[in-house]
């Protein structure tokens, strides 16, 4: 009999015996007691890498209680994707633990209370004692009609950092700003100082022009949240047109002291080191970034509380966030609340938190470690940290919603609309007219929330 | 089974054996999915275990909603710009690479190529590079050439966001379009152009009335490959604005399907969204073969 085998059949072939082949002769993953989910490339160093030949969290949790412990890093859509997908199949492979960023947990409390997914930790905090070590507002965002689904890695305040060798040059105490208006002035006069020595491109603050994401900040000082618990939305609440119009006439206009930040996550430090943005909000998170991207600034930079727009304001607000939830259908509930506490809690957690970043923790205790009291060469001897847990105590409660995306995107279309005003010079009655563009944006949100929420 | 039977089974049997991988894989990842999402989009959803239905709720809706008709107007306008730009773009190249004095036309045909190869991610990862503010090239050289005293707002301008992504769109696609029409111009009889010169044709008329009527089939598909193309757009500008854009002008109907089911978790409304995409490709397909006569081609 002839057969007849063409070449790239038979290469086809081969390529699939060959590679059958070594998927079955690959070794067995080692198995594991519990799995922990992050999307963070920081978090997932902090629990898994040694630091000075010391075992890592993970080594060392499972020297204490004999559990094999695996983190995993997966980008954060692919983690959405795949745990939301494995909650809704009701899938058995799932991980214990999981982080998730609060931009994304909206999504999961979408569904009825009983069909959230993740197991509700009230009665674990409460026993252990953590509720009362929390920072209460901190586990707003991660909660659902009462019920907390997760902890809170971090508790993310934002402070003001700038370029205080350009400043004191232009000779402008920055640091006695308190308040937006005396912010803005000292910007302008920083701005033509440096105009006036031929140094056009140096603006005094990073202020993205097109989106929302300062504003909102500026908003939460106010205690203003354009999407408040429960979903309710108060873009059109007293103030925000005030808020909206003056940060148009920061981005825009004569009155122009800011800029977008250059592309990239880390665009903005470059930014600063050139000295073209020079001063910018800095939640704790962005502290490493800085030190990492522009370390030629070390002893150049100072920080300080974010300026008011009324005396009752705060002088600060919350940029980001993560948490750590246990999955419902893990195998290990207990196990996994046991893993949660150490890699959160644990002393050695907090030590090798306190090594390898400028992350405050969510407890309150941890705060008054001599760590966060020390001088930072980099700001010049100033106590960053010190500064940080000030503002810690006095951040304005944050909440999460699966329509935070659109309402952000509300936001932004009206600030466009005003910014737009406010280059082409047509600022006579633009409150009133903001008022209304905010209004209208507040019901259409309000449409889209009642026809999107999930009967329960 | 033996003998003569056993033959006629597997002579039968056979075809469908060798199809039966594609057919399983077909049904599995194509059809079945298309048939979920299609009955899922009569739902409210928060998942499988969790689904009410709501008859043609999330369709009229849909009706109503300012942000999806936002996301039509920009992906009509984004599709018609690109088609009516890319087509004598890569005409042109095309013409170029097939002139005869064009010297290392292989290496010009895969440098134009090339750029279709590395996907829309990567085309706009290198876009932000080049358009970003301050920081981006192209803003960086107007500047220090004076032609420009601050950034253009490429990325972060709504007025600038179309033309951003459509410069980006042409870089990616115009290469692919150009492989076709230089393979369409090989394809057309060079004694038409010796009879045309023997007429007293220019090179315009030669282009008009002899070259454009030859590739005519090949033009005709790429309109309505950029046409489909443009209508499903999404990663170029997710990654270029970092989501919908400043003032959302960078916002598609894929993309707002994809943050209805990804971020809003509405998997109902996301698959209203989406065959509502497919209604439009259709009408659009449809509309375009019965005009330009193709769907009567196919026929004869």
């Amino acid at each position: 009999m002839n057969f007849f085998l063409p070449k790239p059949i038979a290469l086809m072939g081969l390529l699939a015996i060959v590679t059958g082949l070594l998927v079955m002769v690959r070794p067995e993953s080692r198995p594991t007691d519990l799995t922990v989910w992050t999307f963070a490339p920081e978090h997932a160093r902090m629990y898994r890498d040694r630091i000075d030949g010391r075992p890592s969290l993970v080594e060392q949790y499972e020297l204490l209680t004999g559990k094999r412990v695996d983190v995993r890093l997966l980008s954060a859509n692919a983690l959405d994707v795949r745990l939301l997908s494995l909650i809704h199949s009701n899938g058995r492979d799932v991980p214990d633990l999981v982080e998730i960023e609060i931009g994304s947990i909206g999504k999961y409390f979408r569904a009825p209370m009983d069909r959230v997914g993740l197991l509700p930790l009230n009665g674990y905090l409460q026993q252990s004692g953590l509720l009362d070590q929390i920072v209460p507002w901190r586990l707003a965002p991660w909660t659902k009609n009462g019920v907390l689904f997760g902890v809170p890695h971090d508790v993310h305040p934002v402070s003001l950092v700038y370029r205080k060798d350009l400043f004191d040059e232009a000779g402008i105490d920055l640091a006695s700003a308190k308040t937006w208006v005396e912010f803005h002035k000292m910007g302008l006069r920083f701005q033509r100082y440096w105009r006036d020595r031929g140094i056009s491109r140096r603006w005094a603050m990073e202020l993205p022009q097109s989106s929302a994401d300062i504003l909102r900040m500026m908003l939460q000082q106010r205690r203003i949240h354009p999407l408040g618990a429960g979903n309710s939305v108060h873009l059109d609440e007293a103030g925000v047109a005030r808020t909206v119009l003056f940060y148009a006439q920061l981005v825009a206009g004569p009155g122009k002291i800011g800029e977008d930040a250059s592309a990239g996550e880390v665009g903005f430090a470059r930014d600063l080191a050139r000295g073209e943005l020079c001063s910018l909000l800095m939640p704790d998170w962005r502290v490493d970034y800085l030190r990492e991207f522009a370390p030629e600034l070390a002893g150049k930079m100072a920080m300080m509380p974010l300026p008011r727009f009324e005396a009752n304001d705060a002088p600060t607000a919350t940029w980001g966030g993560t948490m750590m939830g246990i999955v419902k259908n893990s195998a290990d509930t207990k196990g996994a609340w046991e893993l949660l506490r150490f890699l959160q809690f644990s002393p050695q957690a907090l030590e090798v938190r306190r090594r390898t970043s400028d992350i405050l923790p969510p407890l309150k205790g941890a705060w008054e470690n001599s760590a966060y009291h020390r001088p930072d060469a980099y700001f010049g001897g100033q106590k960053i940290e010190e500064l940080y847990v000030q503002l810690a105590g006095q951040i304005p409660p944050s909440y999460s919603s699966p329509y935070a995306v659109l309402a952000s995107a509300h936001l932004s279309a009206v600030l466009n609309r005003t910014v737009r005003e406010v280059e082409a010079g047509r600022t006579d009655g633009l409150e009133e007219k903001v008022r209304v563009w905010l209004s209208e944006a507040a019901g259409r949100l309000r449409e889209q929330i009642r026809f999107g929420e999930f009967p329960s | 089974m033996s003998g003569i039977g056993g033959w006629k089974w597997r002579r039968h049997c056979t075809p469908y054996l060798f199809l039966a991988p594609a057919g399983v894989l077909f049904v599995v990842f194509l059809a079945y999915p298309l048939a979920r999402s299609a009955v899922l989009s009569f739902y409210k959803s928060a998942g499988p275990n969790n689904e009410v239905f709501v008859g043609l709720a999330n369709y009229s809706f849909l009706l109503r909603d300012r942000y999806f008709w936002w996301a039509v107007v920009n992906t009509v306008l984004f599709t018609a710009g690109f088609v009516a730009l890319e087509l004598p773009l890569a005409l042109g190249l095309a013409l170029l690479l097939n002139h005869r004095r064009v010297w290392l036309k292989n290496l010009f045909r895969t440098a134009f190529f090339s750029t279709y190869l590395v996907g829309q991610v990567f085309v706009a990862v290198i876009f932000v590079m080049l358009l970003g503010g301050r920081g981006g090239l192209v803003n960086r050289m107007l500047m220090e050439g004076g032609i420009v005293s601050e950034p253009i707002g490429f990325l972060t301008d709504p007025r600038w966001s179309m033309v951003s992504m459509w410069i980006a769109a042409l870089w990616l696609m115009s290469g692919y379009g150009m492989v076709y029409l230089l393979a369409a111009l090989q394809g057309v009889d060079q004694q038409l152009y010796e009879a045309a010169a023997v007429d007293g044709a220019n090179g315009w008329g030669r282009l008009v009335h002899v070259t454009l009527p030859g590739i005519r089939p090949v033009l005709w598909f790429l309109v309505l490959v950029g046409a489909i193309g443009g209508l499903q757009l999404f990663e170029l500008p997710y990654v270029l604005f970092g989501g919908s854009g400043p003032n959302s002008a960078g916002l598609t109907v894929v993309m707002y399907l994809f943050i209805t089911g990804f971020e809003v978790g509405d998997l109902g409304y996301a698959s209203a969204i989406g065959w509502a995409l497919v209604a439009l490709i259709g009408v659009f397909s449809v509309l375009y073969l019965r005009s330009t006569g193709l769907m009567r081609e196919e026929r004869r």
